[in-house]
């Protein structure tokens, strides 16, 4: 943990990383009581303000909403979601991954094989049109979708740290004490390759967030009036001209969270794989 | 080598040549460019009420309304007249061709009415046509038709989009998708499906000089920011159903015009035969949540200028709009009524709309507001519109669907509010309903008809499952282009429009 943070203290790359995401995780825990609007409240005669004007720092939307009020309420259902799919998405993949790569063989042929043809199909096609069928989207029905595209890629990745160590002597030592398998992959394995799995868990976090801006904005994520910052970008595009803000503000939202957590997570790598 | 220099001139001259005379022939044309969101091309009789410059160029209807006045004006038909309201007698234009060059006859009218009662067809006008007992052809110009009940607005039904007039001897049942044929002034030279059509000027049109324009080409474009840009870089001339924002940002720029031919409606219907909205309180407290005020600037319009609302399924700008006050906002009543009603603490319900349709998401969101304090939460559903149309209307338990209005109100009564109408969307089933209808439907005295139609939107007011926000139908067009029509039966003439080279 010491060598964590003299690493840390030596990359402010991921320094500033780090920071925008607490910042961010700051602003969805106690944003919505610091704010003047709730994420609803409709404005009707200052609509379309600019940013600053009749106390709108961020100015505001056809209907009247504050877009700075949108912007923080809606950090809450990114980070939720993609929170939840990166843990869900990374929790089956390791299962996955592991039983495949630990009993190899047919098991390993069989898991493989599903997870290449799930892989065939891009995520985000495969998230669209479930979701599409579905038609109607809740957090819980996002969260579960995404994480099922996502897992065949973590259960590659968990595969791939679980070959590394299976053949090491301590898996042999457990082995002949008699462990059974479960307790080998779980409790002498897995502590052994949680750097890759951390990584793994972070570089899902930001794709996450790409994921559920983008189902946003292709209309099949949440229904408005949730403020889905993917959703703000496409409800206003065709004012992007006039009033550049209410886009301009939700997309600088994203691409700031999905940078913090890139360079967070590109630290994480160098330090926990390096540390290996 | 002078042979040589020779004829790599000529070449030159020839590869010069050849572009600027093509040029100068596609300059001679004149093609006016239409992008329409939805590529539905359905035979007519099933048409949902969508494409229509596509299916209006290519048919032609008995009668139509003058863009400008509003009034009824002769078509195929040069006269009609009935002194009763029973008996109607249509003289037909003579001359009229079809596209396949057979003669426009009165057995085409008698089988395109006919074809309304087509049981396997499930007829969309069905019910209106249901009044005709007995249509002859008196002879090859001269129709006569026997109603059972007396209409004296029976000659508007002919205005209905599903009633242009079909070829007797055409095959509509396997051709009226990918190759409908009519007598429309433009003729359907090639269709591909969602994508686009290229139409041309039918030469034997019967109004002499019309079509203006040589063709017409239809794009179907689902996504109107696409549809938009597509105008703003010069790829087609004319986007129908835009929404006010798109309006704001035409209106900014030089070179485009944007027009409003008519108001249609945002409406609001609750189902009548299911909870909670069976109850009348219900529907009531809803009512008494609605601010016309604030839904007119979520559709960027004014109230009493722009935008309308009312209770009733007549719009404000009709003659047989009855000025009734609104309600006023009251909060406190929505959430006594909700009580009463076994709703103390207030209810969840979803609200289905279709997402993509110009003013719904907004005015959907504004209702969902505007509701909640009294403690209605209404959770939105929206989807694209074909996926609404086709899995959610009609089912939900309240939606927020666009209409077009009727130039005979009757139309929409009959197609949305009668018992077992197939379009009655709040599955109202109401006999006090029903007998104004049909009361108004045989009325054959103009002063009652009024009183009656007074009468259905008092009952509307009072205890009807709709709410009814009147919005501009938007359409952007090149400043180029000329004398657009569109009158209230939203079928575009684009026979009489052109544009500058």
């Amino acid at each position: 943990m010491n060598t964590f943070y003299l690493q840390l203290k030596k990359s402010p790359l991921a320094i500033i990383g780090l920071s925008i995401l607490l910042l961010w995780i700051f602003a969805a825990l106690f944003g919505p009581s610091l704010v003047s609007y709730t994420y609803t409240e409709m404005d009707m005669h200052n609509q379309l303000v600019s940013p600053g004007e009749q106390g709108h720092l961020l100015g505001t939307d056809a209907l009247g909403r504050d877009v700075f009020s949108r912007i923080i309420y809606g950090s809450r259902t990114i980070l939720t979601v993609a929170l939840l799919t990166s843990l869900l998405s990374s929790f089956a993949g390791i299962i996955i991954g592991f039983i495949a790569g630990y009993f190899g063989g047919l098991v390993d042929t069989f898991f493989l094989r599903i997870m290449d043809i799930l892989m065939a199909i891009p995520p985000l096609v495969l998230s669209m049109v479930v979701l599409g069928i579905l038609g109607n989207s809740t957090i819980l029905s996002l969260t579960i979708i995404v994480s099922i595209a996502y897992t065949p890629a973590t259960a590659r990745v968990a595969r791939g740290a679980l070959l590394t160590c299976k053949n090491t002597e301590y898996v042999d030592a457990a082995r002949i004490r008699g462990e059974s398998n479960i307790f080998i992959m779980f409790v002498e394995i897995l502590p052994n390759t949680i750097g890759p799995v951390i990584v793994e868990i972070t570089a899902r976090f930001a794709y996450s967030i790409m994921m559920i801006a983008s189902l946003g904005f292709l209309g099949v994520g949440l229904q408005p009036p949730t403020p889905d910052w993917g959703m703000m970008v496409i409800e206003n595009k065709s004012i992007i001209r006039s009033a550049p803000w209410t886009v301009v503000y939700p997309s600088l939202a994203i691409a700031s969270l999905v940078i913090a957590i890139s360079l967070f997570s590109d630290f994480l790598s160098k330090v926990m794989i390096n540390e290996n | 080598m002078k042979k040589i220099m020779v004829t790599s001139l000529l070449l030159i001259a020839v590869v010069f040549a050849l572009p600027a005379g093509g040029q100068q022939e596609a300059d001679e044309s004149m093609i006016i460019r239409v992008a329409e969101q939805v590529p539905n091309l359905l035979t007519i009789g099933s048409w949902d009420g969508q494409a229509f410059s596509l299916n209006g160029s290519i048919y032609d209807y008995l009668v139509e309304v003058d863009a400008h006045t509003g009034e009824l004006v002769p078509s195929m038909a040069t006269g009609w007249n009935s002194p009763d309201g029973i008996v109607w007698t249509f003289t037909l234009r003579k001359g009229i061709t079809f596209h396949d060059g057979s003669d426009f006859t009165a057995e085409d009218v008698v089988f395109t009415i006919k074809r309304t009662q087509d049981k396997q067809l499930g007829h969309l006008k069905a019910e209106d046509f249901k009044i005709v007992d007995r249509i002859i052809a008196v002879d090859d110009y001269t129709v006569e038709i026997t109603l059972n009940t007396p209409n004296p607005t029976f000659v508007y039904l002919l205005t209905d989009y599903n009633m242009a007039m079909l070829s007797s001897e055409y095959d509509y049942a396997s051709k009226g998708e990918t190759n409908p044929m009519g007598s429309g002034p433009f003729k359907l030279e090639r269709l591909i499906p969602k994508e686009s059509a290229v139409l041309t000027a039918f030469d034997n049109y019967w109004n002499e000089g019309y079509p203006i324009a040589d063709e017409l080409h239809i794009y179907f474009v689902p996504d109107i920011d696409a549809s938009v840009s597509l105008l703003e870089s010069g790829e087609v001339d004319i986007v129908t159903q835009i929404n006010p924002t798109l309006k704001n940002r035409l209106e900014a720029q030089d070179g485009f015009t944007v027009v409003a031919p008519y108001q249609e409606s945002r409406i609001v219907a609750m189902r009548t035969d299911q909870e909670p909205f069976d109850d009348n309180r219900v529907r009531l407290a809803l009512k008494y949540t609605m601010d016309p005020e604030v839904l007119a600037l979520a559709s960027q319009g004014i109230i009493g200028e722009s935008v309308f609302y009312n209770e009733n399924p007549l719009v404000n700008t009709l003659a047989q709009h009855k000025e009734i006050p609104h309600r006023g906002r009251d909060i406190a009543k929505a959430k006594e009524l909700l009580a009463q009603a076994g709703y103390p603490n207030g209810l969840t319900v979803d609200l289905y709309y279709p997402s993509d349709h110009p003013y719904s998401s907004e005015l959907a969101q504004t209702i969902k507001e505007l509701a909640a304090p009294a403690g209605f939460d209404l959770k939105l559903n929206g989807s694209p519109r074909d996926i609404y149309l086709s899995q959610y209307w009609l089912n939900g338990t309240i939606q927020l669907t666009g209409w077009g209005v009727r130039v005979d109100p009757t139309m929409l009564l009959r197609l949305a509010y009668y018992s077992g109408a197939p379009w009655n969307e709040s599955h109202l089933s109401n006999p006090e309903v029903d007998r104004l209808i049909d009361a108004i439907s045989s009325e054959v005295d103009n002063q009652k008809r009024m009183e009656f139609y007074a009468e259905l939107q008092d009952v509307f007011f009072e205890e009807g499952p709709i709410i009814n926000i009147q919005v501009p139908y938007l359409v952007g067009l090149n400043a180029a282009l000329s004398d657009y029509r569109q009158p209230i039966t939203m079928l575009p003439q684009l026979e009489y429009a052109s544009i500058e080279q």
